[in-house]
């Protein structure tokens, strides 16, 4: 019972802080074109269970997500629109659950017989700061969605906003259509896949990597992930991986052009293929069929695989 | 012809501005592909419900404006009019599939009606909207005099709709990209052996299956870039991956 009541308290003080930052809302500034501006704070203290996971969706702007030391919610909201009415129509909603979730999301309100608005011109900017232990799930439009200090992975999602992950430990899942990916300093599985957007990676180790583009381009700066796997369809891959010892690389793109240079301390079984130029270590190689080569101990080399089947293909070594 | 290519000649395809070879090739892609036919299909129908409005009639005074106006223009003889500035960025905003189904009201004189012209256009959308597309024409109030500037173009869609216009836009890219890639990925199964084909189109027909049953958002995206990154491994003759997997 003391615990459920904890709970409640804790629920309490969460709509106590919503209902003190409308209150706040005295605090609406105008900027210099009219628009409307309203910036609301909330904190959602833990309840029976310590916050193990939060969940926001805001497709009507940012979303920026940074863990720390604490063990409660902190919610930045700032709302813009170009009225009052507008800025009536824009909503966060907070649910916090008693198993420890807390889902924040952000809406629009039917119009209602109000003036139309334009997109463009109503947003909700969120900013996050949650428990390091806590895991993210996030999504967004088209606004930027970052995320870092983490220290049990996220789920992001985003159509045309840019996703930024740094600092962040645990698994790390990502997908957008067309918005740009880059993840820096990430220490677990990672799994990152779009369509139409760029990937990019510095300083990434953990079990896996799989990264997938299907026009995008993809780029990776010291991955050092047990088993890379990087591919696209039409987008070009650029990679400075190191292969560790019986860990795997693959590379593979159907019609972009691949270049991977690879550390491979413990040796390496490497198999590399290009349907159009082929540029080994030692020179050019056959276009269209299989080249292999090894190097190191048999017991701790790595399994590598570069290929373009259409494209282009150059592949070297780093000491 | 690849789907993106026909995306972008499409509207000039449907208004015979592209040449021959160009229009063969639109021709031929459009009798393979599903998806690219329904683009085109929308774009046709948009674009003979614009060119199907009633020519607007402006106000005399406002003629008399715009003449004194061009007057002015040509002893100034440097620049091009406000209100011609004005019309091109307006037909600017229209974006490019607009811009040729207003041509003939520019050519009918009509670029004064056009500075008094509301263009609404609404789609189905998720919550409630109007269901045909529809463009409703209006007046502005109050006609304007010779003494008056031109009231500005107004285009205005509500927030809601050119969200579900964005989202409808997204899922068309990522139809179009399943498509492109069933394409490719096709040809690569009929190579395997009975059992991993057939279970290549299980895991293809589950996929979309989730798609269909997945709420608009976030889970519905997740359901197609399972699908597409599954297709994307199954087209660089990776292995199927086994049922239930996925992201």
């Amino acid at each position: 019972m003391a615990a459920r009541d904890a709970w409640r308290w804790a629920v309490a003080a969460a709509c106590v802080a919503v209902a003190g930052g409308a209150a706040a809302d005295d605090g609406t500034d105008r900027d210099g074109d009219g628009a409307v501006v309203e910036r609301a704070e909330l904190v959602i203290g833990p309840g029976r269970h310590a916050i193990g996971g939060i969940a926001i969706d805001n497709v009507l702007g940012d979303v920026r997500v940074e863990g720390y030391d604490g063990d409660s919610v902190q919610v930045v909201a700032v709302k813009h629109a170009p009225d009052a009415a507008a800025l009536a129509r824009l909503r966060v909603t907070v649910v916090p659950d008693p198993s420890g979730e807390v889902r924040l999301s952000t809406s629009l309100a039917e119009r209602g017989g109000k003036a139309a608005v334009a997109l463009a011109t109503v947003r909700i900017d969120l900013t996050v700061r949650v428990p390091r232990a806590a895991t993210v799930t996030g999504r967004v439009a088209t606004g930027r969605l970052e995320v870092r200090d983490l220290d049990a992975g996220a789920d992001l999602d985003s159509s045309t906003g840019p996703i930024v992950v740094r600092n962040v430990a645990g698994s790390v899942f990502a997908r957008s259509l067309d918005g740009s990916q880059r993840f820096e300093e990430v220490f677990g599985t990672l799994d990152s896949h779009a369509i139409d957007g760029d990937l990019s990676f510095d300083s990434v180790r953990g079990a896996t990597l799989t990264a997938q583009a299907y026009a995008g381009d993809v780029s990776g700066r010291r991955v050092g992930s047990r088993q890379v796997r990087v591919s696209s369809i039409d987008g070009q891959i650029d990679l400075d991986a190191e292969a560790v010892a019986g860990g795997a690389v693959t590379v593979t793109s159907l019609r972009g052009a691949v270049a991977v240079r690879l550390h491979a301390p413990g040796g390496a079984a490497v198999r590399t293929r290009a349907g159009g130029r082929l540029v080994m270590p030692d020179g050019a190689g056959p276009s269209g069929r299989w080249v292999e080569s090894q190097f190191g101990t048999v017991r701790s080399r790595a399994a590598v695989r570069v290929e373009s089947r259409f494209g282009d293909v150059s592949f070297s070594l780093v000491q | 012809m690849i789907c993106r290519e026909l995306q972008d000649r499409v509207v000039a395809y449907l208004d015979g501005d592209l040449d021959d070879r160009r229009a063969a090739e639109c021709r031929g892609h459009l009798r393979t592909c599903d998806a690219c036919r329904a683009l085109a299909d929308e774009h046709a129908r948009l674009r003979d419900a614009l060119t199907q409005l009633p020519a607007p009639d402006p106000a005399p005074a406002l003629w008399g404006q715009i003449r004194a106006r061009l007057d002015a223009d040509e002893v100034a003889a440097s620049q091009p009019s406000r209100l011609t500035r004005g019309v091109t960025r307006t037909l600017g905003r229209l974006g490019d599939w607009a811009r040729p189904a207003l041509r003939p009201l520019a050519l009918a004189g009509s670029a004064a009606a056009l500075a008094v012209l509301v263009v609404k256009l609404r789609t189905p959308t998720p919550h409630g909207g109007a269901v045909a597309p529809a463009v409703a024409l209006a007046p502005a109030a109050g006609a304007p005099t010779a003494t008056e500037p031109a009231p500005p173009v107004v285009i205005m869609r509500d927030a809601l709709d050119e969200r579900a216009d964005r989202e409808a836009v997204e899922e068309a890219r990522l139809r179009q990209v399943t498509t492109e890639l069933l394409a490719l990925a096709r040809p690569e199964a009929a190579t395997w052996g009975a059992g991993r084909a057939a279970r290549f189109d299980r895991e293809v027909e589950r996929r979309e299956r989730a798609i269909l049953a997945a709420a608009p958002g976030a889970a519905r995206a997740r359901a197609w870039h399972d699908l597409t990154a599954f297709l994307e491994r199954t087209a660089l003759g990776e292995q199927v991956a086994s049922a239930g997997g996925g992201r």
